[in-house]
């Protein structure tokens, strides 16, 4: 966790349950905090600063940067919540004829999971070089591994785990860590929307700790990686067990 | 600082380098992240960021010598 003068927390993917969490966790913690997302539909946040941005445009995120963050202030974490769970199949039966994977909805969960992510790691990457370092942590899921009927999805997390070993071997000389979390199953709307319940009570029972993550749990692990100045390149499995 | 020992520091090498006239991009092992490296290492010790013009002139060994001695 960093210390709230050691420099600013960004969040991307602010607006999603998971961003909007631990946007208040580091404001509460007294971190001056830039939420970015496309959109804030839900209530407004509280306390830190909010700039709607395309995730995919670099200027835009680079400029919404410059505009909330003075050049000679630190970034200490960006923090990537951005992303999407879309559950699609490669190939599925529709009536009589089979059905591929639609391009479109490969692309955009292309985007949401993988390039939105490497877009503001990139941009405050850039940041954090010239100001003392930093630590940048990233989304990844246990779907990483292969996972049926999450082709896109499965692709974006493996891609971001890549990524994520990538920036820790060119960033870490520059003190700039790059690590992510590889969640499993987290309680949260987003979860129960994409995942049905008799499915979800499935993945429970092969839990060997028998419940699902709570949000407490990755503010955990997201703390200790931002604050564990050993990691770099970390893919830390949270998952409760479900993959032993 | 002379030149030679800060792209042996970047480079993180003992081996000679070669004379100020090579082009940076021509020494053994050199690529653009040793020239990011070089770039922030030459910041701290003229302690200013450079502008683009400055780091596009940073071609050659004698170019990181002379920007070393206008610091």
């Amino acid at each position: 966790m960093p210390a709230p003068d050691n420099g600013w927390v960004v969040v991307s993917g602010a607006g999603g349950a998971l961003g909007r969490t631990l946007v208040s966790h580091f404001a509460a913690q007294g971190s001056r905090v830039l939420a970015l997302d496309r959109t804030f539909e839900a209530a407004p946040l509280t306390g830190v600063t909010a700039r709607a941005v395309d995730l995919l445009v670099e200027a835009d995120v680079r400029q919404a940067l410059a505009d909330a963050i003075a050049a000679s202030e630190p970034i200490a974490l960006l923090v990537n919540a951005a992303g999407l769970i879309w559950n699609e199949p490669v190939l599925a039966l529709r009536g009589a004829k089979f059905a591929t994977h639609g391009l479109e909805s490969w692309r955009n969960v292309i985007d949401a999971n993988l390039t939105a992510p490497f877009v503001a790691a990139t941009q405050v990457a850039a940041r954090m070089v010239r100001r003392g370092g930093g630590s940048i942590i990233n989304f990844s899921s246990i779907a990483s591994d292969g996972n049926a009927g999450q082709a896109a999805y499965a692709a974006a997390k493996a891609g971001i785990e890549g990524l994520t070993r990538t920036m820790a071997i060119e960033l870490g000389p520059l003190g700039v860590r790059v690590n992510a979390l590889a969640l499993g199953f987290i309680d949260v709307a987003t979860t129960r929307h994409a995942v049905a319940d008799e499915r979800l009570q499935t993945y429970v029972q092969k839990t060997s700790l028998g419940r699902l993550g709570h949000m407490d749990d990755v503010i955990n692990a997201v703390e200790f990686l931002a604050a564990n100045t050993f990691a770099n390149g970390t893919i830390l499995k949270l998952d409760g067990g479900l993959r032993l | 600082m002379h030149a030679r020992e800060l792209i042996a520091e970047v480079l993180r090498t003992n081996v000679s380098i070669p004379p100020d006239n090579i082009l940076l991009a021509q020494i053994e092992g050199w690529d653009s992240l040793k020239g990011v490296r070089l770039v922030l290492r030459l910041e701290e010790i003229v302690g200013r960021e450079l502008s683009e013009d400055d780091i596009e002139k940073l071609q050659s060994v004698e170019d990181v010598d002379q920007l070393l001695k206008a610091a």
